[in-house]
């Protein structure tokens, strides 16, 4: 009966708050509202980290056994959350910038930025530097399906196309046109920035 | 002081010149104030005697721990935040320094928490009413206390639901008859209150017909 945190068969580490029936259901006091929302935001970005997550959608509350199960729902207390409210939550991450809707135009699907897309962008340029591919065209597959497993591996194209869009705003990187479709062209850092 | 500075490069000259002789002789000021408050604290004073201490130190206008400046933004807006800060800031000077022996200089932070007794802490709060933000301490009436910091009443069938939700076992739960079964109360007050506390205050969260307590809630 008293609350306590839950390790799930995936390692993670839910908050006790989690095992609360009415952290659930979405609040109506503004500021409960407010509270609660950050928590639940809070413990997405914390677990798509954890499983190196990149999208999430409002159907995942529904259909059981996806891999957002074991945060969405809580089968010890037989609570899970509703659609409307994880809309309600995708909404707000979008407007705190820790999200964006993927494909746009749509408010039912996720990118999440469990990393900033600058983070990334410092991520990649770092990992290219260190591997000698400075000033080497790659395609954009090379960066994110390498032969061993990188910090970049899986990266979402969305958001590697972020990523290098900020870094060619500082002159470190140039899509260009290629046979396969679009690779890309690092450049060492200049210093201006 | 601005009209005898004078214009053009030698008036800016002579006004940074100024500022710079000014931080100077605060900077050995309050060097030698701490050495001063360092002595004093080795006797353990007692929390009356610190409450003195920095009342003096407000009326002269001497900030004992060289903290934040006085006669800001911060302290014409609210007077009494200054002598707030200086207060738990001298106390956590008294604690540390009266457990140096013990500890060696490394204290964890939760038995600081501990030692800055109960009477300090009802202290700070009725300093900081002045913020009109509501800080008060508000008795359950069984021995426990709650720090409150919204500026709202909390009225008596309010007091009795966070006094009855944060008994042992409940784990802030609380329902609507609960209140009619062990406090009697009618089922419309029981609902009104409960309600109230939701939807107007939220002071508590729900799931259908079952309240929690939100000071009762545990997060992490």
């Amino acid at each position: 009966m008293a609350l306590s945190t839950h390790t799930t068969t995936t390692g993670f580490l839910l908050p006790s708050i989690h095992s609360q029936a009415a952290f659930f259901t979405q609040q109506v006091h503004p500021g409960s509202l407010l509270t609660q929302t950050d928590a639940w935001i809070t413990l997405i970005l914390k677990y798509a980290r954890h499983r190196r997550l990149f999208t999430i959608r409002v159907e995942d509350c529904e259909a059981p056994g996806n891999e957002w199960h074991e945060v969405l729902r809580n089968e010890r207390i037989n609570r899970k959350l509703l659609p409307s409210y994880l809309s309600y939550i995708l909404n707000r991450m979008v407007s705190d910038k820790v999200a964006a809707y993927e494909p746009p135009k749509q408010d039912r699907s996720v990118l999440i930025y469990w990393r900033l897309p600058e983070e990334w962008a410092e991520i990649l340029h770092e990992w290219v530097t260190s591997t000698g591919n400075l000033n080497t065209i790659m395609t954009f597959y090379e960066i994110t399906d390498p032969p061993i497993e990188t910090q970049l591996s899986g990266l979402p194209l969305p958001l590697l196309r972020q990523a290098i869009v900020i870094l060619s705003k500082t002159n470190r990187a140039q899509i260009i046109a290629i046979a396969e479709g679009e690779g890309v062209r690092f450049f060492q850092s200049t210093g201006k920035t | 002081m601005h009209r005898l500075n004078g214009v053009g490069l030698a008036g800016l000259d002579r006004h940074s010149e100024s500022t710079r002789s000014y931080a100077a002789l605060s900077s050995s000021l309050s060097q030698s104030q701490i050495r001063h408050l360092e002595s004093q604290l080795t006797i353990r004073a007692d929390a009356n005697f610190r409450h003195k201490f920095t009342q003096m130190c407000g009326s002269i206008g001497v900030d004992p721990l060289a903290g934040p400046r006085k006669g800001g933004w911060w302290a014409e807006l609210m007077p009494g935040f200054g002598d707030w800060q200086y207060e738990l800031g001298v106390q956590v000077v008294d604690v540390c320094v009266s457990t140096r022996e013990k500890n060696g200089g490394m204290m964890e932070l939760a038995e600081v928490v501990r030692l800055v007794t109960e009477e300090d802490i009802i202290r700070c709060i009725k300093t900081l009413q002045p913020l009109g933000a509501g800080y008060q301490i508000v008795d359950l009436g069984d021995g426990r206390k709650m720090v409150r910091s919204v500026p709202k009443e909390l009225d008596s069938d309010q007091a009795v639901i966070l006094a009855l939700a944060r008994q042992p076992g409940k784990f802030g739960k609380i329902t609507e008859e609960e209140l009619v079964e062990e406090k009697g109360w009618t089922r419309q007050r029981a609902k009104g209150a409960l309600e109230n506390m939701l939807i107007r205050d939220g002071l508590c969260w729900h799931y259908d017909r079952v309240y929690w307590v939100t000071s009762a809630m545990q997060w992490d």
